[in-house]
């Protein structure tokens, strides 16, 4: 049929259109569709999402330290258990949950596995209640790259995020093209390594600090990963434990409070560019393990475990393995059939129960140490013949340790004290109980394959402060401007001088009718002429060279006007090295009495009275209530603070009421004064 | 790459090469008189002193071990030390006001080692001139009839004359008194009376073994000095307290007790 050249553009035009709206239509309807499936996944599962926050203590020169550090979970049962990872709870001293309602609530933990990452801890509300909570994936086999995902929990401690993203690989294992597979477990981490027994799923819903134990949704609302690593530099890369391996693991760790696993001493490689097609490879074996002990070796390959044929022909299917040894029964009998110079070999082994990766810390403020316990894995990590003994972590600049004859170093082991052989951090508590100044003790400690004693004398002394006094030096209590003779000359002024600047309340000058802008000329019948027009400091210089309290003239020029002021200088006013500081404990900060120049730069009247803050720790107590250096504590409580001892008697108060209720504060902090709140929950934990 | 601070410290150095080749093309052909001379007279009055300095940061105390040279001023075991082996006050490189309420690095547990001694004796801060740049330690439980220099019998240091430092090594140098000739290149008034000269912080001597003064960097007009391509030397240098001013200030110090700890 034919048409018309306008009819012929008319119809194309309209075909077009229809196509192109009907491809609209089409895009709106999925969207409207995946819209709808995003907000009942988020529904599903976002409301039992949680805020972790976790006072952590750590150890730095030889002391512990607490600092505070947040993640996310997921509530996976009525009774408030709470899936997260294990380096999230990792050296938690107390811990706290922020549910998605804002609530909160203490939490205390059931279990950790390092080395799955991951670790569960349990609500603990005033009065019993049944929790809403989710649950894990059975399986992720329909999961594909593409599939959206959506990553819930609290980026750098914002509770209640969500973002999307889609699968990239659910069967990732963090080997690049670029890396021998062998390496990734040494890459896991030193002493406890995580991730051996999972490939991740990577992601790119964007995570970060803070995400980690948080919930990976896909659209049906199922929770198929936990959230673990991210990569902050280079894009969104997000890695996730598979929800179903998560579930078996906590799980284990509600029922049991850890999980025990199987090691046989040797760690294995996939047959990626070998000849063979069946078998798994044994890529190391550890010196004095049982494997070692049996004669295996790398590079030979098993073909099967307990009769069962087991391959990994690419490094994604070793973990899958490494699991599958693990997850035999501790203290079965173990048959392995290796190929060796193609001969057949039949190796029969126990499944060792697995030791653990880490001791545990301790410090000590009489020896001036940190240290951590050895296990069997770290002292054949160190190649040591021996390991029980105490690893030195840290020392205490100054303590008893750095002091000692000859000086403990961090990285010895201590092996005895006093001749008693010392194998745990228990050991060492009871000596550390008879400690004191009095008394010396024997170390006996490795280092560098040499055994060296050493005579430590503890100290007691541990949080003396001393102020720094001063021998007292004249003030004149202004700030002047040097004004040199060519300087005075051009602005017309009738004499170089020093200018003042400023007049500080209650000084010499101030008493004697100085004002700014008089220009001193002259000091006990001596030009004060400045050699410059920047250096002010030979003015003070001046003043310093008389003795304080002696009566002294200024000769001054007022507006062209001589004038004279007799006074007598005071003693410069204390710096802040010369003030009274207490560190206390309790608080977990460094106060200090307040001093004029506190006052005069926070432009506070001379009769302020109150304490400042030199230092707070982040995950201490008054941390915690939001305290900073540099804030003015004017009252706690119901009493007021005008010294460091009445902060204290102040807390000692506060705290006689048991009533659990916030503490308040009151602090000037800039140009406010503002109310704090101190929760005696983490004084007490 | 090279940049402006590097080049500070390549011209510093530098200066330091060139001190120490001038020192040596004075006039005295022969120091070995003077040398024994001195540590005859003084050798055993110079010390070491350990202490350990700290910094609060975020709520913790950061420290670090530190020691430095400190000569006894009195037979009952008072120990002059530099102000900066007690407190370092962060504002003196930033150029703000010192001594007010800025950062301060604080020292304590101060340790002294006398000559021909195995024992770290403790000390404990008397006070401290931040003007001068000088502190005092007492031993605590002191040996009586120490070896000390008697700085009211000082010398009145001149430019053009030559002085001694002298120094002890520490322990594992064998604690041995050296010695270290420098130059008066100068005198000045601003801010205070103090003499510019090259050579090594510490108590300086005459050719007679007679204190001239206190020999100390000053770091605030180190700070103030710096030139890259210029090449103005001439503010880098150290200075030498006069020992009048020495002595004045530790005959205060000698009257007064320890400072009181805070618990």
């Amino acid at each position: 049929m034919f048409l018309p050249k306008s009819l012929r553009i008319f119809a194309i035009v309209s075909l077009i259109s229809f196509v192109f709206s009907s491809s609209l239509f089409a895009q709106t309807i999925e969207r409207s569709s995946d819209a709808l499936r995003i907000s009942k996944a988020r529904d599903s599962v976002l409301p039992v999402v949680v805020s972790i926050l976790t006072v952590r203590q750590d150890y730095q020169q030889g002391e512990p330290v607490l600092s505070v550090s947040s993640g996310s979970g997921t509530v996976i049962s009525a009774q408030g258990h709470i899936a997260t990872n294990a380096h999230v709870t990792q050296n938690g001293k107390s811990f706290r949950i922020v549910f998605f309602d804002g609530r909160e609530l203490p939490a205390k933990l059931i279990g950790t596995d390092t080395a799955s990452d991951l670790a569960v801890l349990q609500a603990i509300p005033p009065t019993p209640e049944t929790f809403a909570f989710a649950k894990f994936a059975d399986n992720l086999d329909d999961l594909t790259p593409g599939d959206t995902v959506l990553a819930m929990g609290a980026p750098w401690g914002l509770s209640n995020s969500m973002s999307a993203g889609v699968v990239n690989n659910p069967r990732r294992l963090l080997v690049s093209l670029f890396d021998d597979e062998a390496d990734y477990e040494d890459r896991l981490g030193a002493d406890e390594p995580t991730g051996r027994y999972y490939a991740w799923i990577q992601h790119d819903a964007a995570i970060a600090p803070g995400n980690s134990g948080g919930p990976l949704v896909d659209l049906n609302g199922r929770i198929v990963g936990v959230n673990t690593r991210g990569m902050i530099v280079g894009g969104d890369l997000a890695f996730a434990i598979p929800g179903p391996d998560a579930g078996g693991v906590v799980e284990r760790l509600i029922a049991n409070g850890e999980i025990k696993r199987v090691a046989l001493g040797f760690r294995l490689r996939s047959l990626k560019g070998t000849r063979y097609t069946t078998g798994v490879l044994i890529n190391t074996v550890e010196r004095r393990s049982q494997a070692d002990k049996l004669g295996l070796q790398a590079g030979d390959r098993i073909i099967s475990l307990n009769g069962e044929g087991v391959t990994a022909l690419q490094p994604i299917d070793v973990p899958a393995l490494q699991r599958r040894i693990a997850e035999l029964p501790i203290g079965s009998q173990v048959v392995l059939q290796i190929e060796r110079s193609d001969k057949i070999i039949d190796v029969k082994m126990k499944a060792d129960a697995q030791p653990k990766g880490r001791g545990d810390d301790l410090a000590s403020s009489a020896f001036g140490i940190s240290v951590t316990e050895l296990t069997q894995p770290m002292g054949r990590r160190r190649q040591l013949d021996d390991d029980a003994g105490l690893l030195i972590t840290g020392i205490r600049p100054g303590g008893a340790a750095a002091i000692a004859r000859p000086k403990l170093e961090a990285g010895d082991i201590i092996r005895k004290i006093d001749n008693q052989t010392i194998s745990d951090t228990s050991k060492l508590s009871n000596i550390i109980v008879t400690a004191n100044s009095e008394k010396t003790f024997l170390f006996e400690v490795e280092r560098d394959d040499e055994k060296i004693v050493s005579l430590v004398k503890p100290e007691s002394n541990d949080k003396v402060r001393i102020p720094l006094p001063e021998l007292p030096q004249s003030w004149a209590g202004v700030e002047v401007q040097a004004i040199s003779s060519s300087l005075a000359k051009d602005m017309k002024l009738t004499s170089a001088g020093y200018r003042i600047t400023r007049l500080y309340p209650d000084s010499p000058l101030a008493k004697a009718g100085a004002k700014i802008g008089d220009l001193l000329v002259g000091l006990q019948g001596q030009k004060l002429k400045p050699a410059n027009d920047v250096a002010s400091e030979p003015f003070h210089q001046a003043v310093r060279d008389v003795i304080p309290e002696t009566e002294v003239q200024f000769d001054v020029i007022r507006n062209t006007q001589p004038l004279t002021f007799k006074l007598s200088f005071l003693p410069a006013p204390i710096s802040s090295a010369g003030l009274r500081t207490l560190n206390l404990s309790k608080l977990r900060v460094e106060i200090r009495e307040l001093g004029f120049y506190d006052r005069v730069n926070g432009h506070l009247p001379v009769s302020q009275k109150g304490v400042i803050l030199d230092g707070v720790e982040s995950g201490g107590p008054a941390g915690l209530a939001h305290l900073q250096r540099s804030d003015v504590i004017i009252r706690l409580g119901k009493s007021d603070v005008d010294s460091v001892e009445s902060l204290r008697k102040g807390l000692d108060a506060a705290l006689v009421s048991k009533s659990n209720a916030l503490i308040p504060i009151i602090v000037i902090r800039g140009s406010e004064n503002r109310v704090l709140y101190l929760d005696p929950y983490w004084l007490s934990n | 790459m090279l940049n402006k601070k590097m080049l500070v410290t390549i011209f510093i150095s530098a200066l330091v090469f060139v001190s120490a080749v001038n020192a040596q093309s004075q006039n005295i052909s022969d120091y070995r008189p003077i040398y024994k001379s001195m540590v005859q007279k003084h050798g055993n009055a110079i010390v070491t002193v350990k202490f350990v300095m700290a910094i609060n940061a975020a709520g913790k105390e950061q420290r670090i071990e530190d020691r430095a040279q400190a000569v006894l001023v009195s037979s009952d075991g008072l120990l002059l030390v530099p102000d900066r082996a007690v407190s370092f006050d962060f504002s003196a490189v930033s150029g703000g006001k010192q001594g007010e309420a800025g950062m301060v690095a604080k020292s304590s547990e101060f340790r002294v080692r006398l000559v021909d001694s195995e024992d770290w004796l403790t000390a404990d801060l008397v006070t401290r001139d931040s003007a001068l740049g000088l502190a005092w330690l007492r031993i605590r439980n002191s040996p009586k009839n120490l070896p000390f220099v008697d700085l009211s019998l000082g010398g009145k240091p001149e430019p053009g004359m030559e002085f001694f430092t002298l120094l002890r090594t520490n322990d594992e140098s064998g604690s041995v008194p050296i010695w270290r000739p420098g130059l008066i290149m100068g005198e000045t008034h601003v801010p205070k009376l103090s003499f510019l000269v090259d050579g090594l912080p510490g108590l300086a001597f005459d050719t007679t073994g007679k204190p001239l003064g206190y020999v100390d960097i000053n770091l605030a007009a180190v700070g103030a000095a710096r030139s890259a391509m210029g090449l103005d030397m001439a503010n880098v240098n150290l200075q030498l307290t006069p020992i009048d001013k020495v002595a004045y200030a530790t005959a205060l110090a000698s009257k007064l007790p320890v400072a009181a700890a805070v618990k």
